[in-house]
């Protein structure tokens, strides 16, 4: 019994994946694989036109630092850096000089609408703004792709409202993303939405042409019956 | 109620109580509410429209004669237009619900791809519910329309996983229909 099987997938740069299941489907194994934090048993897993899961350990955490974004449910922030340090801090790991570091956390904080909060511990922020943080953090080597996991699972509703806009600019500015998500309206703002059960694809919906248009919402409100 | 019963129909030709049974068992206490004569009338309506007809008349051994229902060839055209007809976006939970009950009782349709085209359907409308509701503050009046529609599409959409776990279980995937 495998937690994930026979999944394959192939997400086009500048796409934006949401991979939906219930608990225990193998959703977050799949981000697991596809972020390089666990090898598969058999199978590949190919970024950027380059095979990743045969890497060595070392290349591998090298490829997890320069090529790939994460975001977390719970944020997983440094409690006593700056929201800006924690920003800086896998520029500094993947090898910028202290100063690029700088101007690339500022830049993304000011991106991220958080300019005013650069100084304050993660502590003094709310959840909203931590994730925010979090995301920013993701950004700073330019990844490849975005990987994010239950990104709004401990936001309130308002919080998610942001967070989620943020994620809109991001895909219109061309970020590749996917994330993982129970939350059916989170997955909605996907180009295209998968959905796992027992390890294995039962959906795969395109949503692309969907978003701009408002002939479901007329049907919803009986206008366009 | 119309083209439950045609549904039904097509698996086999039946009487009205046994329609009504069957209809109760897959209502629960929502078909306590149905009573007999809306059954019998559907049933002659259906037969005026050429959509069934009275095929034979059972004597049980105890009780009245009861009229044997069998589907027409334009009745289960109607039963095929049914299932296959999109159930649009304000559909009711057991309006929906009928129709997956139905479709696996006569094999005329897979339950599961019922599932996943409406799936898709309401995956559209959240879609574009959410991209509107991102435009708008959550504090404005469009926007708590916004996200009254897109909580009630979540709540259809888990639904809908339920029926797919459920429908998954009873229905093998693959047979292209046949046996139900």
């Amino acid at each position: 019994m495998w937690a994930v099987d026979r999944v394959d997938l192939d997400v086009p740069a500048g796409q934006t994946l949401a991979i939906t299941g219930a608990s225990g489907c193998g959703k977050s194994t799949l981000l697991q694989l596809l972020g390089g934090l666990d090898r598969p048993t058999e199978g590949e897993v190919w970024l950027g036109g380059r095979r990743v899961d045969d890497l060595g350990e070392r290349a591998l955490a090298r490829m997890r630092r320069r090529s790939i974004g994460f975001v977390f449910q719970a944020f997983h922030l440094m409690d006593e850096l700056t929201a800006a340090e924690n920003v800086e801090l896998p520029a500094l790991l993947a090898g910028a000089a202290p100063r690029t570091a700088r101007r690339r956390a500022a830049g993304l904080l000011d991106r991220v609408g958080l300019a005013d909060r650069a100084r304050h511990l993660p502590s003094k922020l709310s959840g909203g703004q931590r994730q925010r943080v979090a995301i920013a953090r993701a950004l700073v080597n330019e990844p490849l792709v975005v990987l994010a996991d239950e990104l709004t699972g401990n936001l309130d509703s308002a919080a998610t409202s942001e967070v989620l806009r943020l994620f809109d600019g991001l895909r219109a500015a061309g970020q590749t993303l996917v994330m993982v998500t129970h939350d059916e309206r989170v997955a909605a703002t996907a180009d295209r939405v998968v959905s796992l059960r027992d390890g294995m694809l039962a959906g795969d919906t395109r949503l692309d042409g969907d978003r701009r248009g408002t002939s479901h919402l007329g049907a919803l409100l009986g206008w366009a019956d | 109620m119309q083209d439950v019963l045609l549904a039904l129909l097509a698996k086999e030709p039946s009487h009205g109580y046994d329609l009504r049974m069957r209809l109760v068992a897959a209502l629960g206490p929502l078909g306590e509410a149905l009573n007999a004569g809306q059954v019998y009338v559907a049933l002659s309506r259906l037969e005026k429209a050429g959509l069934a007809v009275n095929e034979r008349e059972d004597a049980p051994v105890r009780g009245p004669r009861r009229k044997v229902y069998a589907l027409t060839a334009s009745g289960r055209e109607r039963v095929a237009a049914w299932l296959a007809e999109s159930a649009g976006p304000r559909a009711d939970v057991s309006e929906f619900h009928l129709k997956l009950v139905a479709a696996a009782e006569s094999g005329l349709a897979d339950p599961l791809a019922l599932v996943a085209a409406r799936r898709r359907e309401l995956m559209s409308g959240l879609a574009e519910a959410q991209h509107a509701a991102l435009a708008h503050d959550t504090d404005s009046e469009a926007g708590l329309l916004l996200e009254g529609i897109a909580l009630r599409l979540q709540a259809d959409l888990r639904w809908l996983a339920a029926c797919e776990r459920t429908w998954s279980v009873r229905a093998p995937r693959g047979n292209g229909g046949g046996s139900g």
